[in-house]
């Protein structure tokens, strides 16, 4: 890592990350390509369409599909920090939304044709809250927590953090987008959260941040972006769902959901996560990141399931079921990019498109 | 943090909101008061604290940890004040967390349930 990715602060302040531009992902099929060369002017934004119809009407896979969902998060990163060489304004494109489009609804289908979606007729913050932890505890799938807690090598280590830096770099904020979609309890519920996120207004104690510090502590670049072309299908999926869920106001439910879930199985599988680093000789410094997500995360949990969840349930009983599919669909979804790691891992080999360059740690 | 206090045109230039303790490493809860008191003075005629807002607020969350809101300190016997890293934290309640006082989700696992809590007598 270059020293320029570092700004100094305090003593106790490593460092903070900037979400500035990330470099231009490597396209993997014709829409991505397509979608490329639109961002980057080649060829006008109403090309990108023709491409995309024609990678959904043949793609047998959407959500692993490695061209369709890298084009997906390549126009989302358009809302967050940019992609280096991409004009501002192509954010709001006409033709790259309504290509968007063709993507997002094909991706949701697909989400709804593979996810059950729990039921429940009662809408009050106690039924929904019961019926969320309930959910989340009967999520007992292979477990890459108890994988990294036990036998994760560095190297394997090293590629989790790539894995999860696709998010993690820039945790909470699909989320955020939530925020003046609600009103009342689950908006004050849903702050909450997020400025604990975001470290309570310290820079330094930014989630993303402490994330950061662990991945420079085992030499990795983070920039934000610096992995995208080395991790599968699944994991942009993951994000990209997010995203789709944070963005659309019709899907505020989900969004909703998708983080009451995503909290819930938070606090106990990040102890397994520091084991595995402590396991190999890491100190508090590298686990911070995870020490801090047990204790935040189970303050986390409660509020998200009983004030946010439960409270928008109640304040808009309608939203009920996405509010459950959204939780559903975030222990399908991470839990098909948990076990695609795990897999690899189990078979002794990477479950990353290529090699990781490795720095110096940082000290 | 912009708009935090968004209820006095003197305090839209972010002045209020801005940049809570980024300048010391003070327990979260002496910021807040800070900021509270910062905005109550400047907008209702120099009369600070007494808000309810202030009031320690702890909910019993059924089956889970106590939540803790507001202004408290968190001592060993001695008087020793305990590491405090967010505004709001979790007290174990189910007494097998690893990082007591606070909560780490470990009822969950150990299947910790709470009774019923008892409605107020009307």
């Amino acid at each position: 890592m270059s020293s320029t990715d570092l700004q100094p602060s305090a003593p106790s302040t490593p460092f903070t990350i900037s979400q500035g531009p990330m470099r231009m992902p490597d396209p993997r099929g014709p829409a991505s390509a397509a979608v490329r060369d639109a961002l980057l002017g080649i060829r006008p934004p109403a090309e990108a369409r023709a491409a995309i119809d024609s990678a959904v009407a043949s793609t047998t896979d959407i959500v692993t599909d490695d061209d369709l969902q890298l084009t997906l998060f390549s126009l989302y990163e358009l809302h967050y920090g940019g992609i280096e060489g991409v004009d501002d304004d192509l954010e709001w494109s006409a033709d790259l939304l309504a290509a968007r489009a063709v993507i997002e609804a094909a991706f949701e289908a697909e989400l709804r044709e593979r996810i059950a979606a729990p039921d429940l007729d009662d809408a009050s913050a106690d039924a929904v809250s019961a019926r969320l932890f309930a959910l989340t505890a009967a999520d007992t799938g292979p477990s890459l927590s108890r994988f990294v807690a036990r036998k994760a090598s560095e190297e394997q280590l090293r590629e989790f953090l790539v894995q999860r830096s696709i998010y993690t770099l820039k945790e909470a904020d699909p989320h955020s987008w939530g925020i003046p979609r609600l009103s009342g309890r689950a908006k004050a519920a849903l702050v909450e959260i997020q400025s604990d996120e975001y470290g309570g207004g310290r820079p330094h104690r930014m989630h993303s941040t402490i994330f950061a510090k662990t991945m420079s502590r085992l030499g990795l670049d983070t920039r934000y972006g610096a992995y995208v072309d080395l991790v599968p299908a699944i994991t942009l999926a993951s994000l990209n769902m997010m995203t789709m869920f944070g963005l659309h106001r019709r899907l505020r439910g989900a969004i909703v959901g998708h983080l009451a879930a995503f909290e819930m199985t938070s606090s106990i599988p990040n102890r397994f996560y520091g084991d595995g680093f402590r396991r190999v000789g890491h100190d508090r410094d590298t686990t911070w990141y995870f020490d801090e997500h047990v204790e935040a995360d189970a303050v986390h949990e409660q509020i998200a399931g009983r004030d946010l969840a439960g409270g928008l349930a109640e304040a808009q009983p309608h939203l009920l079921p996405d509010i459950l599919f959204g939780a559903a669909a975030c222990l399908a979804v991470d839990g098909w990019a948990g076990e695609q790691m795990l897999t690899a891992f189990s078979e002794g080999r990477s479950s990353l498109r290529g090699p990781v360059v490795v720095a110096e740690p940082a000290s | 943090m912009s708009g935090y206090d968004g209820s006095g045109a003197g305090l839209r230039d972010g002045s209020v909101g801005g940049a809570p303790d980024r300048s010391h490493d003070g327990s979260v809860g002496a910021s807040r008061e800070t900021l509270r008191d910062t905005s109550h003075g400047a907008v209702r005629d120099g009369s600070v604290g007494g808000s309810p807002d202030d009031e320690v607020e702890i909910v019993a969350y059924p089956n889970g940890p106590f939540l803790v809101r507001g202004n408290i300190s968190l001592t060993t016997p001695e008087g020793v004040e305990l590491p405090r890293d967010r505004r709001t934290i979790a007290l174990c309640r189910c007494g097998k967390s690893v990082i007591k006082p606070f909560c780490d989700g470990t009822h969950k696992i150990i299947g910790f349930t709470t009774e019923p809590e008892p409605r107020p007598e009307s």
